[in-house]
């Protein structure tokens, strides 16, 4: 069976190119940005509070 | 064997022969077409022109259309970890991955200044990846590699392969008709290797086009002159074209 040849097609290269541009100017995923830009004070305020020791029964 | 290193040294050349068959090219070409920060773009653009006027469909075997969407997914990453860079505050409590994001930064930079198209190796690729997982865990890596290399790039990949005219050769071990002249076997590919000292996939289109009825090579690598000038045995109507 022969398969269809595939021909350049004019300006394809430079479309692909801009396509390409475009997708690599977006923004990075939020969730991502926010964990890395944790701070440690952030990190610590995150974590939950450890039991007081006064509660205890 | 001609070495073509114009646009209308290639349009002569065009001129004089029917290139049936359609041309060769290797991923310095493929690479070339894609990114606007490669030195070669506008060049491998006014190729692919003349290609699409004169109906010359390209042709690369199944290693190059490998290494072409290897290079396309590390560019990609490249950029996404430079955009991630830019708005990482210098606070952040995961040094490593800062220090990772901030040596690509800087190589691209550095790369950008000797106008040449810089992207992670595989070892780096695997080393933020490492370094992200740690971090904030392997979903927000797949997050991150699905904004700027996913589904939305790959899934579209058959399209962008017709709309570039490529064609992709799987080659049988002394494989002849249609496309070659003599049988093309893995022990000469092996040999072109250790002659000329250069890497499989370029030993292998090297072979591929000695042994081909191909008249026309494109490519960016300069590597391809000493290699068919020393030792490879072509026809006289065949010809490589120098970006």
């Amino acid at each position: 069976m022969n398969k269809k040849v595939n021909i350049p097609q004019k300006d394809a290269g430079r479309k692909w190119a801009q396509r390409l541009k475009e997708l690599s100017q977006q923004r990075p995923p939020q969730d991502l940005v926010d964990k890395l830009n944790q701070t440690e004070d952030k990190a610590k305020v995150a974590k939950p509070a450890a039991p007081q020791k006064a509660l205890e029964v | 064997m001609k070495f073509l290193r114009t646009l209308t040294e290639l349009t002569a050349f065009l001129e004089q022969h029917r290139l049936e068959l359609g041309c060769l090219a290797d991923t310095s070409f493929l690479y070339a077409l894609s990114y606007q920060d490669d030195r070669l773009y506008s060049r491998a653009n006014d190729v692919s022109d003349i290609l699409a006027e004169t109906n010359i469909p390209i042709y690369t075997n199944v290693i190059g259309r490998v290494e072409f969407i290897d290079l396309i997914f590390r560019k990609q990453i490249t950029f996404g970890a430079i955009e991630l860079f830019a708005t990482l505050s210098t606070n952040s409590t995961h040094r490593d991955v800062y220090n990772l994001l901030k040596n690509i930064r800087d190589q691209d930079t550095a790369h950008r200044r000797d106008c040449q198209s810089f992207k992670i190796s595989e070892g780096r690729l695997k080393d933020l990846r490492t370094a992200i997982e740690n971090a904030v865990g392997p979903l927000n890596w797949r997050q991150f590699c699905g904004q700027y290399a996913g589904s939305k790039l790959f899934s579209e990949w058959q399209i962008i392969e017709q709309e570039l005219g490529l064609n992709f050769i799987e080659i049988l071990e002394g494989q002849v008709a249609p496309f070659f002249k003599e049988p093309v076997t893995w022990s000469d590919m092996v040999q072109v290797m250790s002659d000329q000292g250069i890497r499989a996939p370029d030993a292998m289109i090297a072979n591929l086009f000695a042994k081909s009825k191909f008249k026309l090579l494109v490519t960016g690598d300069k590597d391809f002159e000493a290699c068919f000038s020393n030792s490879l045995h072509t026809q006289e109507d065949q010809a490589i074209l120098f970006l």
